[in-house]
């Protein structure tokens, strides 16, 4: 792999110890960037035990993914001839055609496939806006050897997160507000240097994990008039060290979920947390989101994992002086961290629980009559506190879905074909139209999973729920990782879609999603929108309430010449959200607020808590150089 | 015609939308229609009907009444299967049932006798094809205006006939009780309630959840009653907002993302209940509900009813009532659904929804030409002290009335040739009115002097034969005057005001608004104006007044009265008889409530004044014997706070506060005196009609 700075990679290669080759080094190497090149006398120490950890992303990321969309270069959906399907050899449904996922596209979306609309290209280096950072501050990065760049593209790159209004603009506007300057710290002392600079300059810090926000929280806010600077952490990602006897390991804060996994897998560990972005997504980011793992039933949400953690603010650095499983001493300041979104300080590394690799996994599936059966055994599964590691309960718009994303029949693991075969008699009640799939995966000694998974399967009875075997369960998790680049396809003709997702009690799930869809129908019948999808599912189960989360796409042909899909499309969400909170479901069960939800904080925490937010984040950071106004949006002049 | 437009949903509209259902009937198989393949829309597309049994059982196995068992059997010692058992008996009691073949025969027999009765049966059809369109995906209620117990079965009818799901329909109990006909609107999807059930826990909970299961996740439309009971005076009445808020409370606690509601007016030509009610609100009480006394009213169907209007406003989605009143739902996050309550703001967002509800069911009445007639003897006799006129002159008049209230936002039924229009709805009222072989036009002796009343059930003053036999006709005919009154109001208010302005006669319209408001907050309960709407109501009268010439602009931007003389005596008389109610009641309240006295003593005693003042000539018109009216007046009066309300238990209570009550006693006199200007008529002059209809 070639990166721009050499010198820094070379240092880092020899220094790891277990260096690792990406799994996809073919991407060619980009024209070279203009950026100021620090190398040598690292004023970060090698400490014993540190693992350097080879990133499957490039510090020049666009060497491997996309500028404008999601995910790898190399991995998307396309058209050959009329029939859409998905490029590279990454996924499992790689390379293969999608006839029935092109009938829905065209049926339920109502796409042309031989109507598209390309994205704009590349910009050039003179499209930028020019950066705007005195050249004494730039200086002093220099004197501190901290690598940096004010190239265009560089700044581009981490304006943005991954919400539609992101890959909108990226593929037919400009951001009215990028960074000005993008700098690399590779440990903790670093990121102290630039916080000082910053604070001393009045410059603004955006830290920037793996960009895969969905909340529009790496994005600058467009009124900002002082220079904003980006810190992306992705150079900072080593495990500093592995504690065996207490299971628990500390690693730099910009470390990626597949690197984290990968190299913790090596040793026989895992951290069990899989958020669907651990592709991409950033150990200091899950922090500061509070992010939530799809197997958090056996490992735990982020906030579970979290034994201690550095936190850079302007004001200093907290952190716990201990790693103990617990203690009572005064309000957890983990607390103040997590979910701080960037406004408050920098995380620059984390102590966190790993577990022992299991020994055996298992995937699993169970058909349902219709979704109220498949939540209610979902809600019995919790009463008895018997999830395995994953259960998620799809309706019946994603299990049809879900059926569409297959290549032409001879595969296997087709539900409906499958439950044909094993199923047929006791099958004969349901309705294509209404039942749903919930999806499981087990983890731990064989004949454990065995054993629970008759438990599950017996509760499931009970709510004519019908085991649908394992093929069908692992094709759903394989599936969690496709959708996210259906996005990309969608937008080139002319469907905008997103996510998102809230918390609800049990006794206000069924209803709260009923609720959202009739919301969005009615305002697309309004609207005069003849295509649409929403859909939702049931992600996570606790004791109290699950997780429900939302896809909601339309097709924007129909909506008059005049108005705007992206702004027609927010308004839709909004509409949601006002539901969702009106239905008895949160602001966010794991995206966060960011910008995108900023307007209903202070209902969710109530006056008192937003202003005992301000009070910290005026002691932490008097001058709001974290100014990225996530969560409460502070005017710097209030400060 | 304009229309008046305080909902702004209101769209324009007249008798050209209306079809007259009977029509086909008249024409082709009675039998064939009834037994047809009946697929009706539902509140649910697509949806199988909910199993009235899978209702109660659902119920049954609910959260709440699991959990009010639980508390209740702790509470009273009692087991909790006693309590299940008297939840099964409150249900079986509560519960409708869903027989087709029932509906069925009932529109067989329901469509002999209105081809015999009545003349049409006018349904807007426009109306209900827009209805029909919004249905399918959300619980929907119905909310139809209450003036006679054939309401009732004219909605299932209607239903039926435009193949929408027969509505689960809030009855009283009282009904119940009644030989075959409980079972038959039970079986008509009927449900029963009681009549006072706020103290009974179990009951309340039962009943509510009840209505709301059948809200959740009923198929068909749930039908109540939002004035709660019929209105003995055919004004609509203060709305009970109990049932719907039990109503809302799914939507509002989140557990629904929409509910429509649909204000319907059912509007008569003539009352089968027409002189039942006036007795009723001179105090005779009611027949208890019996089937005896069903099949005596049957007999009353030999009579001719003219024609039935039925229109179905425009639906109110509650969410978009909510947030045009920038209402955030989103306060019952916290605890089980089951335990939530309603807060005061949601409280006041339901009463202004059901205000809303009654307007709009005023909006989309229909005003037959008896109605306009009524207004012109009324009238007459208080200008000119007769009732006598003659029908060429009551035919102008009706014209000229005709186009006055079509510029205040009615819609009447009149089309082609106006006399015959008068002539046909003399011949049905001829009961009460009679058409003398010269012309002249009379009203007719209805009571039957010596009548037995059970002095211990009346419920107001023992009144004179004499006044009784001029009361009941001329209550029968205010009967009918009421209903346009809904127009009239809020213009025959500032046209009042401005008939005792200074010398100059000229005021600011922002001088003139207080002096509205204070006679508005005294009538506001007479005829349901609810306090956020002052304004919009006051300027839309104002628009009004000025293209009917009663009020004119000077050149100094100041209002006067214009010179359309006739039109202001009219609208002055039509609120005389309440005004002069009201300082009965009050003069009453100021003799008699120095301390607490009880709601019924002073309606009695305030009935005894307006008697005395009948015939000393100080009142001039007898509505103002009626109980309701000064029922409202109470209401009136509590809220401007000239006297205050006192519950203990079951009795209502009420005790003046002296220095308020005089100010507003004083109101009432200039209001009042002011109006004896034209007046040469006394009570005791009255001649009434006694022999025979004339033929006509
Ligand atoms: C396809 C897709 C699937 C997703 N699935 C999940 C999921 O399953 N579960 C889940 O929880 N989320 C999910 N997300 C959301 C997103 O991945 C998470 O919010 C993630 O935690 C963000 O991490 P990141 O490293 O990409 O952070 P960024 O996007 O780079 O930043 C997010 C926020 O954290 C701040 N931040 C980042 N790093 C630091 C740091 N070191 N110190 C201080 N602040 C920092 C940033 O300033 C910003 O405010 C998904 C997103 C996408 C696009």
């Amino acid at each position: 792999m070639k990166s721009a700075d050499d010198g820094t990679e070379k240092m880092k290669a020899t220094a790891c110890s277990a260096v690792e080759q990406p799994r996809d080094s073919a991407s060619e190497p980009q024209q070279q960037q203009q950026q100021a090149v620090c190398s040598i006398d690292r004023s970060c120490v090698q400490r014993k035990g540190v693992k350097n950890v080879q990133s499957v992303i490039p510090r020049n990321r666009l060497e491997l993914l996309k500028w404008n969309g999601w995910g790898y270069k190399d991995s998307m959906f396309d058209v050959k001839g009329d029939i859409l399907y998905f490029t590279g050899k990454r996924y499992p449904i790689g390379n293969q055609t999608l006839p029935y996922f092109t009938d829905w596209a065209i049926n339920k979306l109502g796409i042309d496939v031989n109507r598209r609309n390309r994205a704009q290209p590349l910009p050039k280096p003179s499209d930028f806006p020019k950066a705007k950072v005195e050249t004494a501050f730039l200086s002093e990065l220099k004197a501190l050897r901290i690598s940096h760049s004010i190239a265009g593209l560089d700044r581009l790159v981490r304006a943005h997160g991954q919400t539609l209004h992101d890959a909108f603009i990226l593929r037919e506007g400009a951001f009215e507000r990028i960074p000005d300057v993008v700098v690399w710290p590779e440990c903790h002392e670093d990121v102290v240097r630039i916080v000082e600079v910053a604070q001393k300059y009045n410059v603004v810090v955006i830290p920037f994990g793996g960009g895969t926000s969905v909340s529009g929280a790496v994005s600058c806010p467009i009124k900002e008039q002082r220079t904003i600077l980006s810190l992306d952490t992705s150079q900072m990602n080593r495990i500093l060290w592995i504690d065996h006897g207490n299971l628990v390991a500390c690693c730099e804060s910009g470390i990626i979920g597949q690197d984290l996994e990968r190299a913790l897998q090596a040793q026989g560990y895992t951290t069990g947390h899989e958020p669907d972005s651990y592709e991409f997504s950033s150990l200091g980011g899950w922090v500061a989101t509070r992010a939530s793992g799809m197997k958090k039933n056996t490992y735990g949400n982020i906030e579970e994992l979290l034994v201690s953690v550095r936190f850079v603010t302007p004001t200093g650095v907290l952190e716990k002086k201990t790693q103990v499983p617990r203690m009572s001493c005064g309000p957890d300041f983990n607390h103040i961290v997590l979910g701080s979104e960037g406004t408050l300080g920098v995380i620059t590394e984390a102590t966190i629980k790993i577990r022992p690799l299991p020994p055996s996994k298992k995937y699993g599936s169970i058909v349902f009559p219709d979704f109220e059966s498949g939540v209610k055994c979902l809600r019995e599964v919790a009463r008895q506190r018997l999830q395995p590691s994953s259960i998620r309960l799809m309706d019946n718009e994603q299990f049809k879905f879900g059926q569409t994303l297959r290549p032409p029949p001879g595969y296997l693991g087709l539900i409906i074909d499958g439950l044909k075969r094993m199923y047929i008699t006791k099958i004969k009640g349901f309705n294509v139209d209404t039942m749903c799939v919930a999806t499981l995966v087990f983890e731990g000694q064989k004949k454990d999973i065995e054993h629970h998974e008759k438990k599950i399967y017996a509760i499931a009875a009970n709510f004519n729920g019908i085991p649908a075997g394992e093929k069908n369960g692992e094709r759903g998790y394989m599936l969690t990782f496709v959708i996210a680049y259906i996005r990309d396809l969608a937008l080139e003709f002319n469907v905008v879609a997103e996510s998102f997702e809230t918390s609800v009690p049990w006794d206000r799930t069924i209803t709260l999603c009923k609720n959202v869809k009739h919301r969005i129908g009615e305002e697309c019948k309004t609207l005069g929108i003849d295509h649409y999808f929403i859909s939702c599912r049931v992600t996570q189960t606790y004791d109290v309430g699950s997780c429900v989360y939302f896809y909601f796409g339309f097709n924007w042909t129909s909506l008059p010449e005049t108005s705007d899909p992206l702004s027609v499309y927010e308004r839709l969400e909004e509409m949601a959200r006002d539901e969702i909170l009106a239905s008895g479901g949160s602001l966010s069960h794991h995206h966060g607020v960011g910008k995108l939800r900023a307007k209903w904080f202070c209902g969710q925490v109530s006056p008192l808590g937003v202003q005992l937010y301000s009070a910290t984040k005026k002691q932490l950071d008097p001058k709001n150089i974290f100014a990225c106004g996530n969560l409460v949006h502070i005017p710097s002049s209030s400060l | 015609m304009s229309t008046h437009k305080v909902t702004g949903t209101s769209s324009f509209r007249n008798m050209n939308s209306f079809s007259d259902i009977l029509e086909e009937r008249r024409h082709s198989s009675d039998v064939a229609w009834i037994t047809r393949e009946w697929n009706p829309i539902r509140t649910v597309r697509d949806a199988q009907a909910t199993n009235p049994i899978d209702v109660r059982k659902a119920v049954l196995n609910s959260m709440r009444i699991k959990e009010v068992i639980k508390e209740l059997s702790q509470e009273r010692g009692i087991a909790p299967e006693v309590l299940y058992k008297e939840v099964e008996e409150q249900l079986t009691e509560i519960g409708h049932n869903r027989q087709i073949s029932i509906v069925r025969w009932i529109g067989l027999f329901v469509t002999k006798v209105l081809k015999k009765t009545c003349s049409n049966l006018m349904v807007n059809e426009e109306a209900i094809s827009k209805l029909k369109s919004s249905m399918g995906n959300t619980p929907v209620i119905f909310a139809p205006s209450h003036r006679s117990y054939a309401d009732f079965i004219l909605m299932a009818y209607i239903c039926f006939h435009y193949s929408i799901e027969i509505p689960c329909v809030a009855a009283g109990v009282d009904f119940m009780a009644m030989w075959l006909m409980g079972t038959l609107l039970r079986d008509c999807c009927a449900f029963f309630m009681r009549r006072q059930f706020s103290g009974d826990k179990l009951y309340y909970t039962v009943f509510s959840e009840y209505v709301q299961t059948l809200i959740c996740q009923g198929t068909a439309p749930v039908e109540f009653f939002i004035e709660g009971t019929r209105s003995r005076s055919a004004k609509s009445l203060v709305p009970k907002f109990g049932f719907l808020s039990m109503a809302l409370e799914p939507f509002l606690t989140g557990q629904i993302p929409d509910v429509l509601v649909v204000p319907i007016n059912i509007s008569y030509d003539r009352i089968l209940e027409e002189k039942l009610f006036s007795y009723e609100l001179l105090g005779v009480p009611k027949p208890r509900e019996s089937t005896s006394g069903l099949i005596k009213a049957l007999n009353a169907l030999d009579e001719k009813y003219g024609k039935i209007y039925a229109d179905f406003g425009e639906a109110i989605s509650v969410r978009d009532f909510l947030k045009s009143h920038m209402f955030q739902r989103s306060s019952h996050s916290m605890g089980p659904i089951h335990l939530q309550s309603l807060s005061d703001q949601e409280m006041s967002m339901i009463r202004i929804l059901s205000h809303q509800i009654v307007r709009s069911q005023q909006q989309i009445s229909v005003l037959s030409p008896f109605h306009l007639v009524a207004v012109i003897l009324n009238n007459n006799l208080l200008t000119n002290g007769t009732f006598d006129m003659q029908l060429s002159e009551l035919v102008k008049e009706v014209a000229w009335f005709r186009s006055v209230i079509e510029m205040f936002g009615a819609t009447v039924d009149i089309s082609g040739d106006v006399e015959i229009c008068v002539r046909e709805a003399l011949h049905v009222h001829k009961s009460l009115i009679t058409l003398l072989p010269d012309g002249g036009v009379q009203l007719k002796a209805v009571h039957t002097p010596g009548t037995k009343v059970d002095v211990s059930r009346l419920k107001g003053h023992a009144l004179l034969d004499d006044t009784m036999n001029r009361a009941v006709p001329l209550l029968m005919l205010q009967h009918y005057v009421n209903p346009t009154l809904h127009f009239l109001a809020n213009p025959a208010m500032i046209t009042t005001v401005m008939q005792h302005l200074e010398p100059s006669g000229e005021i600011s319209r922002d001088n003139l608004f207080p002096r509205y408001q204070l006679v508005r907050g005294m009538l506001s309960h007479e005829f349901v104006m609810h306090k956020t709407w002052e304004e919009k109501d006051f300027d839309e009268a104002l628009r009004v007044l000025d293209l009917v010439n009663i009020v004119e602009t000077t050149s100094a931007g100041l209002l006067s009265l214009g010179n359309h003389r006739k039109l202001q005596v009219l609208l002055c008389n039509v609120l005389h008889p309440f005004f002069a109610g009201y300082l009965a009641l009050s003069q009453t309240l100021a003799q008699v409530c120095g301390e607490a006295r009880p709601e019924r003593l002073v309606l009695c005693e305030a009935q005894r004044r307006v008697e005395m003042g009948l015939k000393s000539g100080e009142v001039s018109h007898p509505a103002a014997l009626s109980l309701d009216g000064l029922s409202c007046g109470l209401q009136a009066l509590v809220s401007v706070g000239a006297i205050h309300k006192i519950r203990r238990g079951e009795e209502v209570l009420y005790v003046a506060n002296l220095k308020e009550l005089k100010v507003v006693t004083e109101h009432l006199e200039t209001l009042v005196a002011l109006h004896g200007m034209d007046h040469k008529w006394s009570w005791q002059q009255l001649e009434l009609h006694q022999s025979l209809p004339a033929k006509l």
